[in-house]
């Protein structure tokens, strides 16, 4: 008897002890981690990963148009199906969800500049996915697993949320007050909120263009009307500079080809129109933009679509030279006054011209200034 | 604090209830000539700690309760307990006996006597798992153990080796499938940490795992300390350890001092190593390509060149490359005691020079333990142990020594590695590196300094209760660094890189036992044993890597121009539970066990953090009631158990978090993501259900021993990280899914065929286990761990762990291969086929010892049938033609199969160098899946104690002995030995090797003397 009375006094004094153990165990937060973040640790991030996606979008697409090429054979610009590796993924798992962190919390703080930035941003980001995928999710995108079968929005409505979108920017852009406001942390403009309104105005003309058969004659002007706020000259121009040592990846892409790991170069297409041996003159920036193959070579090579470099040639000058594009600390551009010019010029084209007679510019001539679209 | 209270209360009950304590003293004679036994061990029923007899066999142990209980045991005699009843002279005569009655260390280092226990375990001697000379104790274990698979990742100096207990439980690809390690109660870590060694562009490396073949923590112990390893395999023996032991337990005695004259032993052990298996190369065709020899400066790495003529130089540079090796042990101890307290001290160290150029590995030990009998009931103990392993491990994996040895062509001197000014040779213009070079300039240097130990205090009540309270800690601080310059492949992109890293880990544990055994009738006996623990974890890790070197040669973190901070983690779980354990004894032939535990994990939500899991088991000895003990069935008995176990989530699951953007900042200004992956708040732990039958038998008068379980083991409601669709914000969604069942046989045999002056011993152990992935979440129905790109490691419902996929022909409806107009089949690219498993068919051990006279012989063959294997590595050789798997070429052939029209194939193909570098051909199955079966000598070892008339007086026993591991390999396999598992240990990318240290054959050279 002693010893039942025993064991059950043991018990319930364990218990006892036990009872307190709630906050000891209250340890399952993570301490290198937010769970909230701030709006100027947000702005870098939706601002490299989209440039990040514009690489990855063009690396793919550039290929195909024979602007640049494989150095082996019957890779990506043998025109196979391509996945576009990572832009899908940076869309939706970067870029969305933090712009949209971005424009609640710049709602909660009544920071509107930071919002009209997201929205750009995102905006910016759909009109790579739709050009490259047409129907592509938006309304049911960043859902937190609430639908994890979630449908896509048809490129017509995605045409009209980009718009939207651009619209609901350049208003808050425009707000003269913002508690938050963007400086250092806004990579691409530093925080000056005109260029970003700008930048607005030029991207609506771009997607307006886009849709311009299917919305008809009105939107010409409308087109004209936007870029007339737009980007003024070169300098307003929608690029990122990446640092040292975070690389661009088109400057890691030269600096694989010049260490031996050689994957993606210009194209003999490309090459051939600027070295004279298609058009009858040789175009003077090939010098700025391309480099020889080996010293000896007279004029600017390219590898041939589909077909790799031929013969085992090595692709590293020996004066390491990186081309305009290539160079560390270039900008990659996305969008630019070149550009805007080329859309002015065009929809001047399509207005003024009859419609079925009308050419646009080849795919090649907006390359040649530097586009990635 | 609340358990200074708990004890307090409780001293004040016992003191109150406590009788008087006497001396007893006795004589320990055995059954089979009346002679006196010396060295038996004398304990208090349920201690760990005793006297032994001495030279007369005769024995003294204060402080025994005149109700209570003494146990004598004697390894090859039957264990007896015998009641005190308030006799102060106990004289005991032991009868010869088998293993099946000894005492097994259990969980939380209780002893049991193994004839009580309701499921499976095994035992190894300290002497025994110090036979093959391994400094790594999980792979001194290898050859031994039934149910338990152990692969060594390679032979580098420190390498890890990786150890499961029946089959992997845990499908998740980075959840832990490795068993609880506990010395003394003590549960220590036996974690491998592949820290962050990768370079932020220019890797193709699939992990930070393959670059280095990192140590598992168990290898800090030393293997001298060592007196016992007990395995506990199923869930019913790891149920008071909770989910820590879901896996199984390793639980490891360590010797003791024993009061009586201060022991000294020392042993040194010598060795040397040399590579066991390479890949076997042609010799017909020289270098070259197309039948045409190529010369500088073009690529010279093909072997595919005009037939050699005599006198061309033909080296194996696998074989080249490797140098011997040599190993030096001294191990020293000290132990002793008196009546009242014990205590042993040793130290130990260890250096290894590797078969690599420019590897090593050391390590130093020093260990303290002593136990003191305070008062008539409380005795205290505790140990402390410090260990330094340091070392420079061998770069493998992705641009590392082996991917650039497999490009290697034969007639180039591996060794001549340096030019007159001291830069890189090489004659491949850059495309590899020179392997030698990469080992010279660029290991990994680790160095870890580890604590661990604990302070337990045991009270006595009186006979028949004990409380007892141990805390215990093990901490660890992993210093790494390493160094990769701009001219190798590694560091070409970001023009060299150094990273610098230290990873820290503590563990402390805090145990509470209450255990009570009382007679309640004649016939019925009562076990209780009542018990809390807390444990407190946290790891963490913190590092930089600086890239792009200013000045050449100099490769030091001041000298790089880009500094990354490794991201830093700090992972920090806390547990508490409390568990009981109620064993019935029948008469003693019935025995009902049953244990709950319940567990408060700090990793779980909130509302499913509390969760219970029971065990039930019930051990029937038929020798003690429907079977008489007769001259065939001296013992037998049959045992079968249920038992449930839960397994908490990693840490830090719950939760929406914003982490820093990978390789910023950006510039100087950084930059937050949302976290890609996230875990569903209602995360519940993952439940392994275990049901295990047995039987034991000990027949013709102990000349066999038999032992024999199957166990069915189903894993519920997986912690997985499920893969979603982006557009839903994130990329997988770590949710409770999926069900795997493992199932198996185990057989342990043993015999003593010749018994007597001359003695053989023979120890048969063998495993089938079998893996069936049961069922797959919804949108999860295929998991791949690993796509090598022509292979793949991957499981399907339905399908078994360990499945590995690659690539067949297109084949038309009834199954033949369609042959093209070239001659040559095409490769299916669009869908990967189940072809093999990495997983035995079954695995056996088989251990012959021979003794006459103080020599002893011991041989311990192991083998495993079934398993396949891919060689990474190979693919390079075979495209380049240096292999003699490549020999045949340059003729022509008619593949078998059928043409478009369902013809059969009668288009000549020449079968050349085409042939072998197309990805279309050499991307099928048979040029990557092997079969990896093996037989091998795992170890031999002969001794002499030498006689006492030689050595005299002064020195109680001398030793000297040859012993060596790894002696002989039979395997299909083409490539080094199959056994070295590419990813390291501690990871679940099985079925890979080829890029990584090739295991080595070892010869050694033992003394060992005791003063």
């Amino acid at each position: 008897m002693r010893n039942i009375y025993l064991k059950i006094s043991f018990l319930s004094l364990m218990l006892i002890a036990i009872a307190g153990c709630g906050d000891f165990l209250d340890v399952n937060t993570d301490p290198n981690k937010t769970a909230d973040a701030s709006l100027n640790t947000l702005t870098p991030t939706i601002l490299y990963y989209s440039a990040v996606n514009t690489y990855n979008a063009a690396n793919v697409s550039n290929q195909y148009c024979q602007q640049i090429g494989s150095v082996s054979p019957g890779l990506t610009d043998s025109q196979l199906r391509n996945t576009y590796a990572g832009l899908w993924s940076n869309i939706y798992l970067n870029v969305i969800p933090n712009a949209n962190a971005m424009i609640k919390k710049a709602e909660s703080t009544n920071s509107p500049h930071y919002s009209g930035i997201a929205k750009v941003v995102i905006a910016y980001n759909l009109g790579l996915g739709t050009a490259v995928w047409e129907n592509i999710a938006y309304s049911t995108a960043d859902n937190q697993l609430s639908n994890l079968s979630p449908a896509y929005d048809s490129q017509e409505d995605i045409y009209k949320s980009i718009q939207k979108l651009l619209d609901e920017a350049i208003v808050e852009l425009s707000e003269p007050a913002s508690i938050s406001k963007p400086a250092t942390d806004d990579i691409v403009f530093k925080g000056v909120i005109a260029n970003w309104v700008k930048t607005a105005y030029t991207l609506k003309a771009r997607y307006l263009l886009h849709t311009a058969k299917k919305t008809g004659a009105a939107s010409y002007d409308a087109i004209a009307d936007a870029l007339s706020k737009g980007f003024k000259s070169n300098a307003d121009d929608f690029q990122l500079v990446f640092t040292d040592k975070n690389f661009s990846p088109l400057y890691a892409t030269a600096l694989a080809n010049n260490t031996g790991n050689v994957t993606t170069t210009f194209s003999a297409t490309f090459m051939n129109m600027m070295n004279g041996t298609v058009q009858e003159i040789v175009d003077p920036r090939v010098s700025l933009i391309s480099y020889k193959t080996s010293t000896t070579d007279p004029i600017y090579k390219g590898v041939a679509p589909g077909a790799g470099s031929g013969s085992n040639t090595v692709y590293n000058d020996k004066t390491n030279f990186y081309g305009w594009h290539f160079r560390l600390l270039a900008p990659l551009q996305m969008l630019t006054y070149a550009e805007a010019k080329f859309i002015e010029a065009e929809a001047l084209y399509l207005k003024n011209g009859n419609v079925a007679n009308a050419r646009s510019p080849s795919c090649l001539c907006r390359r040649y200034q530097g586009e990635y679209e | 604090m609340r358990y200074a209270s708990l004890i307090f209360f409780m001293f004040l009950y016992g003191i109150y209830l406590s009788g008087q304590n006497t001396s007893v003293t006795g004589k320990v004679i055995s059954s089979q000539d009346n002679t006196p036994l010396i060295g038996v061990n004398v304990m208090l029923s349920g201690e760990s700690t005793g006297t032994i007899t001495d030279l007369d066999g005769n024995y003294s142990l204060l402080n025994v309760p005149p109700d209570g209980a003494l146990v004598f045991s004697y390894v090859g005699y039957e264990t007896q307990t015998v009641n005190v009843s308030n006799r102060s002279v106990v004289d005991v005569t032991l009868s010869v006996g088998n293993v099946l009655n000894e005492i097994v260390v259990t969980s939380f280092g209780i002893p049991k006597d193994k004839k009580v226990l309701g499921y499976g375990s095994q035992k190894v001697s300290g002497d025994d798992l110090r036979k093959s000379n391994q400094q790594n104790i999980v792979n001194g274990l290898q050859g031994r153990l039934a149910g338990v698979t152990i692969n060594s990742a390679g032979g580098a100096p420190g390498a890890g080796a990786n150890i499961n207990i029946r089959g992997i439980n845990s499908i998740g690809s980075g959840n832990d499938n490795q068993p609880l390690f506990v010395v003394d109660g003590i549960i220590v870590s036996n974690s491998t940490n592949a820290g962050s060694v990768r370079p932020s562009a220019g890797s193709n490396a699939v992990n930070d795992s393959e670059q280095f073949m990192n140590t598992n923590r168990a290898s800090d112990i030393n293997p001298a300390d060592i007196e016992s390893i007990n395995v506990l395999k199923g869930a019913a023996a790891t149920a008071l350890y909770g989910q820590r032991a879901s896996n199984g337990a390793v639980i490891i005695t360590t010797k003791k001092g024993k009061s009586g004259a201060t022991r000294i032993e020392y042993g040194m052990t010598y060795g040397i190593q040399n590579v066991d298996k390479v890949p076997e190369l042609q010799t017909t065709y020289y270098q070259g390509l197309s039948g045409i020899q190529r010369a500088l400066p073009a690529t010279i790495f093909w072997q595919f060149g005009p037939q050699a003529l005599p006198g061309d130089p033909f080296a194996n540079h696998f074989r080249d490359f490797f140098r011997t090796g040599n190993t030096i042990n001294h191990s020293l101890s000290f132990s002793g005691g008196s009546d009242k307290s014990t205590f042993l001290t040793s130290a130990s160290y260890f250096n290894n020079k590797g078969i690599v150029p420019n590897s090593d590995f050391n390590r130093i030990t020093a260990k303290l333990s002593a136990t003191h009998q305070l008062t008539e009931k409380l005795n205290v103990g505790g140990q402390i142990n410090y260990a330094k392993s340091a070392g420079a491990s061998p770069p493998s994996g992705d641009k590392s020594i082996y991917s650039a040895l497999t490009f290697w062509s034969p007639n180039f001197d591996v060794n001549d590695y340096l030019n007159a000014d001291g830069t890189e040779k090489d004659y491949s213009s850059g495309t590899i590196d020179n392997p030698r070079y990469v080992a010279e300039t660029s290991p990994l240097n680790t160095e870890v300094n580890r604590v661990f130990g604990d302070i337990n205090l045991n009270y006595t009540f009186n006979s028949w209760l004990k409380a007892k309270y141990q805390i215990t800690a093990d901490y660890y601080n992993d210093k790494r660094n390493r160094a990769v310059g701009a001219d190798l492949d590694a560091g070409s992109q970001v023009r060299g890189f150094y990273v610098d890293q230290y990873i820290n880990s503590s563990e402390v544990n805090s145990n509470f036992f209450l255990m009570s055994n009382h007679r309640l009738t004649n016939d019925l006996a009562l076990n209780v044993t009542l018990g809390h623990n807390v444990t407190d974890q946290l790891t963490s890790s913190r590092g930089v890597r600086g890239e792009g070197f200013i000045a050449s040669g100099f490769y030091n973190l001041s000298n790089t121009s880009n500094f990354f901070a490794l991201a830093p983690t700090d992972f920090r779980k806390r547990l508490v539970g409390v568990f009981g354990d109620v064993r019935l004894d029948y008469k003693d032939f019935l025995i009902l066990n049953v244990t709950g535990r319940n567990d408060w994990s700090s990793t779980l939500p909130k509302e499913n953090r509390s969760f219970f899991y029971p065990s039930v088991s019930l051990a029937y000895i038929l020798t003690n009631s429907i079977i008489e003990s007769n001259d065939i069935i001296s013992y037998a008995k049959l045992r079968g158990s249920f038992a449930q176990v839960g397994k908490d989530a990693s840490p830090y699951q719950i939760g929406t978090y914003f982490g820093a953007v990978p390789g910023f900042p950006f510039g100087a200004i950084g930059g937050f993501r949302r976290d890609l992956d996230i875990g569903n708040f209602n995360l519940k732990p993952e439940i392994t259900t275990e049901n295990e039958i047995g039987l034991e038998a000990s027949l013709f008068n102990n000349l066999i021993t038999l032992e024999t379980n199957y166990f069915v083991r189903k894993s519920k409601n997986q912690i997985l990280p499920v893969g979603v669709s982006n557009v839903t914000g994130f990329a997988s969604y770590v949710t409770n899914a999926g069900v795997i069942k493992n199932s198996g046989i185990e057989l342990l045999l043993g015999a003593t065929p010749i018994k007597g002056a001359f003695r053989w011993d023979i120890m048969l152990n063998w495993t089938r286990i079998r893996s069936v992935v049961e069922s797959m979440p919804e949108n999860l129905k295929t998991i791949t761990y690993y796509d090598q790109g022509r292979s793949a490691l991957r499981i399907e419902e339905g399908g078994s762990m360990g499945d590995l996929y690659g690539y067949e022909w297109k084949r038309n409806e009834k199954g033949e291969t369609l042959i093209g107009t070239n001659g040559l089949p095409t490769l299916d690219q669009t869908t990967l086929v189940k072809i093999g498993n990495a997983l035995p068919d079954w695995t056996g051990g088989l251990s012959n010892a021979f003794s006459y006279k103080g020599l002893t012989l011991d041989v311990l063959l192991e083998m495993r049938q079934g398993g396949d294997m891919v060689d990474i590595g190979e693919i390079n050789a075979i495209r380049n033609g240096t292999l003699a798997f490549t020999e045949d070429r340059n003729k022509a052939v008619i593949w078998k199969g059928v043409l478009a029209d369902g013809s059969p194939n009668n288009i000549v193909a020449i079968f050349d160098e085409n042939t072998y570098r197309a990805f279309g051909i050499n991307a099928h199955h048979s040029f990557n899946i092997q079969d990896a079966s093996w037989f091998r000598i795992r170890s031999a070892s002969l001794s002499y104690e030498i006689p006492k008339s030689i050595i005299g007086s002064k020195i109680r026993s001398l030793n000297i002995g040859v012993s060596g591991s790894n002696l002989f390999l039979s395997t299909p396999f083409r490539g080094y030995d199959p056994e070295a598992l590419a990813f390291g240990s501690g990871s679940n990318f099985i079925g890979y090797t080829g890029r990584n240290t090739p295991n080595t054959r070892n010869i050694n050279f033992n003394v060992r003397v005791g003063f």
